[in-house]
């Protein structure tokens, strides 16, 4: 009988005691192991894993009609074949990384008077992340993104586009007002190793970018922010010099696991050489290819060449046997891939190589009769590591400052045909300083100006001066993609056109944005199908919908 | 005889679920408490003597059991929960509100107000509506097994019975057939594509449009005349086309029912009489034993029914798994 009570009474109390509190679940479901801040510099790193440039390759180079043959630009955005995993790559990674850092890094430092450099370096980089973001797929979450844990934000609203374009005239000018060469030291910094005035100058410049952007849609307000930027402190990029341009080492190029976490070397040269480089180069579009060729520009073979790959390694793009110069003195046509053409899709009618055949007396592996071959290639300039991440350059600002003058927005810096010859020099320079091209001459520039001048109408000149740009933004493609929706130069054909329209499985137009990734209707259905309602649509996404400053 | 009869029901409350989040809030998937679900099933067993005949007999087990696992309720405005998926073909298996744990998710032929499918006529290939749709589901509708042994003096032949109706499989080895035209079906129309195409040629005109193909493959579906009505498919198109495109944008064609009934095992034991035996031994029996000796019944072509991709909850998918192994033994079983 005793022991009953005791037992009962032990009990009793052992209950009492070993409550738990809401304090100490709190406690032990806190991982010791992992932080909740980070060193902010480190969250300025920027981003160009292999996830995040795919995209380029698949769909963006397509529609540009720059890249065109190789499998994966035609079948995804040569022939319009709507996938969504490739689509949604930019909108999964760069939300996921650079938006999520960024916004914490910007978060954590905004009540620090002794950070207020990071803070706005973040702000201002923030804003050209968003943009690449935006003016892929439409409207999209920005002020609410990346919140998930700052906020416990987890379906964050599609701002429209015009509120996102509207914030970054605001952000872009108080970030650039506020950087300081009296406080801190802005470090880890591979863009201008944390030079406060070249950031100035950036914000800026690509303030001129935005406005004449949404020239279209909205004139007065793009003229007004275009002269703002012009007249801010601190000036715009006019010399290569501050030419906003991402530094890569030069790495060994791999498709594994781990180069979807390595931030170190350009993955876009690497997707350049490709996974299969034998079999699935870079091959250029016609379009690109015959914009150059035709009218005698002198890049045209610093930028394309053609190569005999068959004895090339897989990591690099050594051994490549250039078969340029023995094509142009035996006056063998190149043959360019048409948009939506495959390299092997028509096949090329070959010719045979007296080089090749010297090589294959001691070499029997190598075949002398041959016909890809004669398909331009992106030159090995292109495929290295260490080439430059673009993010904006002092001759695409010549080409902005063309454009304005001829809108008569301004006056000041100069006429619209010196601007524009100051934009072809600086985009053939451009090659030479960052990709090791030989230099253009003097008389080679000359001879092509010359030639290649801007027109008489207001028409040709918009259309000589975006062409112009287009042709320097192929190593910037969401920028060369953007300024071409925007200005409607150069003017594109659909694949459609070239005879391939029993190829396009989601439609014969030219798509004019990606569709947002499909799980967006489960993850955040309320706020992804009012913004499928805003561009008229209601259960399914269109890719044909154009971006709100795309008017036409 | 026996009857065993256990019916349950179970709701859990506040399950701490990992669950997929929009990117757009910077990540990829939080903890959260996850709203309500209800387990709940049947399950019966029955074992019966039927026949006792002097030195023979014959017991028979029978078991059946049905379950049901829904997803009641998630949090906020979410509908679904992913468990597993298949990214590169944009196949989900989901949990979703309201229905049973291992809905297939994916894209699906778009189709008219009857169902048919809908073709494109400037391609001859099916369109495709790249939503979200519940194509199947991996939950079994019941499974059952039965045991049964006949014995006679020291001899007894056991073997065991499993059944499993219901279930849906995403079969990718079927699609990568498909795709890569090893399946028997991407026959169809090849001959006929290959005689046209010659006469192409010959013809001397280029792929394109200028050229009226005279045979090959007909996509099945229908096409949209404008007018609200539509008419029968007639385009003639290259097999490969369409298998091609099938395989990439419509998970269905390849999802089966996965019902199945298969022999699970077969043992013939002969136990030696204690006459036999000496002092030491208290008993002796030999027996020959076949594990997974023959499916009895399959609906999946070419593959084992049990294949399957992963060993998570979300269960559905299949993609070139080995076969399961078929073994033959000899047990000698001494007590001492």
């Amino acid at each position: 009988m005793k022991y009953k009570y005791i037992t009962l009474i032990l009990v009793i109390s052992t209950m009492f005691i070993a409550a738990c509190s809401d304090e100490y679940m709190e406690k032990m479901n806190t991982d010791p192991s992992k932080a909740t801040t980070m060193d902010t510099t480190a969250q300025l790193q920027t981003y160009g894993n292999l996830g995040m440039v795919e995209i380029y390759r698949n769909y963006i180079y397509g529609f540009t009609q720059h890249l065109m043959g190789s499998w994966n630009t035609t079948n995804y955005g040569g022939r319009h074949t709507k996938d969504n995993n490739e689509m949604s790559r930019i909108w999964t990674t760069f939300y996921t990384s650079s938006i999520k850092n960024l916004t914490d890094g910007i978060y954590r430092t905004a009540e620090d008077p002794d950070k207020v450099n990071i803070n706005s370096v973040m702000r201002i980089y923030k804003v050209y992340m968003m943009s690449i973001i935006t003016d892929i797929y439409g409207d999209a979450p920005y002020s609410e993104a990346g919140k998930g844990y700052l906020e416990s934000i987890f379906n964050p609203v599609y701002d429209t586009q015009k509120d996102i374009y509207y914030d970054f005239f605001v952000e872009l000018k108080d970030a650039a007002s506020k950087l300081d060469a009296n406080k801190d030291r802005v470090t880890g910094d591979v863009i201008y190793n944390g030079n406060l005035s070249q950031w100035k100058k950036l914000a800026n410049s690509l303030r001129l970018r935005y406005a004449m952007r949404i020239s279209d849609v909205e004139p007065e307000k793009a003229r007004v922010e275009f002269l703002d930027a012009l007249q801010a402190d601190g000036g715009i990029i006019e010399d290569a010099s501050d030419d906003a341009l991402i530094r890569y080492i030069a790495i060994s190029f791999s498709f594994g696991q781990e180069a979807y976490s390595d931030y170190r070397g350009n993955s876009m040269s690497q997707l350049f050489f490709g996974n299969d480089p034998t079999n699935n180069p870079s091959y250029l579009c016609s379009t690109f290819f015959n914009a150059m060729y035709d009218n005698g520009d002198p890049r045209t073979f610093r930028i394309a060449r053609a190569y005999y790959d068959g004895l090339m390694s897989a990591t690099s793009p050594d051994n490549r046997i250039d078969l340029t110069q023995e094509m142009l003195d035996m006056g063998i046509p190149f043959q360019p891939r048409d948009p939506g053409a495959y390299s092997w899709e028509p096949w090329p009618p070959g010719y045979d190589s007296p080089t090749l055949a010297a090589m294959a007396e001691s070499n029997p592996s190598i075949a002398s009769s041959v016909a890809r071959e004669t398909e331009p290639k992106l030159a090995n300039n292109f495929l290295k590591g260490d080439n430059p991440g673009v993010v904006m350059t002092a001759a695409e600002v010549k080409f902005l400052l063309a454009e304005a003058t001829l809108k008569e927005w301004t006056s000041g810096k100069g006429t619209v045909e010196a601007l524009y010859r100051q934009g072809v020099r600086a985009a053939m320079d451009f090659l030479s300083d960052n990709y090791g091209c030989e230099v253009v001459t003097e008389q080679e520039f000359e001879d092509y100006i010359s030639a290649n001048g801007i027109g008489y109408t207001f028409d040709q000149k918009k259309e000589a001066i975006n062409t112009q740009a287009w042709l320097h933004h192929f190593t910037n493609p969401s920028e060369a993609w953007a300024n071409q929706r925007r200005s409607d130069y150069p003017r594109l054909k659909s694949p459609a056109e070239y005879g391939f329209s029993q190829f396009l499985t989601d439609g014969t137009e030219i798509p004019v944005r990606l569709c947002y990734p499909v799980l967006e209707s489960s993850y955040n259905s309320k706020n992804y199908k009012d913004a499928l309602s805003r561009m008229g649509l209601t259960t399914e996404d269109s890719w044909n919908k154009p971006v709100w400053w795309d008017v036409n | 005889m026996g009857l065993d009869v256990t019916y349950y029901t179970q709701i859990s409350e506040n399950q701490i679920m990992s669950m997929a989040t929009s990117w757009t809030s910077g990540y990829n998937y939080r903890l959260i408490n996850a709203g309500e679900i209800e387990n709940k099933g049947i399950e019966i067993s029955l074992n019966t003597r039927p026949v006792q005949r002097g030195d023979f007999s014959w017991d028979v087990n029978l078991n059946f059991s049905r379950n049901s696992n829904i997803v009641k309720e998630l949090v906020d405005d979410i509908d679904m929960i992913e468990l597993e998926k298949a990214a590169w073909l944009d196949v989900q298996v989901a949990a979703m509100v309201g229905e049973n744990f291992g809905s297939i998710v994916g894209p699906d032929f778009k189709r008219n107000d009857k169902g048919q499918i809908l073709i494109d006529p400037n391609t001859g290939l099916p369109q495709y509506d790249k939503s979200n749709h519940i194509l199947g589901n991996a939950s079994w509708d019941w499974t059952g097994g039965l045991g049964t042994n006949l014995s006679y003096k020291n001899l007894s032949l056991w073997a065991l019975f499993d059944v499993k109706v219901g279930g849906d499989l995403y079969s990718m080895s079927a699609r990568a057939a498909y795709e890569s035209g090893k399946a028997l079906e991407t026959l169809e129309g090849r001959e006929a594509w290959y005689k046209s195409e010659e006469e192409r040629q010959a013809a001397g005109i280029q792929k394109g449009d200028n050229w009226e193909p005279t045979g090959g493959f007909i996509a099945p579906g229908v096409i949209d005349n404008g007018d609200g009505s539509y008419r029968p498919n007639d385009i003639y198109i290259n097999p490969e086309d369409y298998w091609m495109s099938v395989s990439r944008n419509a998970p269905s064609m390849f999802i089966y029912d996965n019902t199945y009934v298969k022999c699970r095992e077969m043992t013939l034991t002969y136990n030696v009489p204690t006459a036999r035996l000496g002092n030491t031994v208290k008993g002796l029996s030999l027996s020959l034993v076949a594990r997974n000796p023959f499916i009895i019944y399959k609906n999946i072509p070419n593959i084992d029914p049990d294949s399957n991709y992963n060993n998570t909850t979300g269960m559905g998918l299949e993609y070139g798994s080995l076969p399961s192994r078929r073994s033959y033994g000899f047990n000698i079983n001494v007590k001492f």
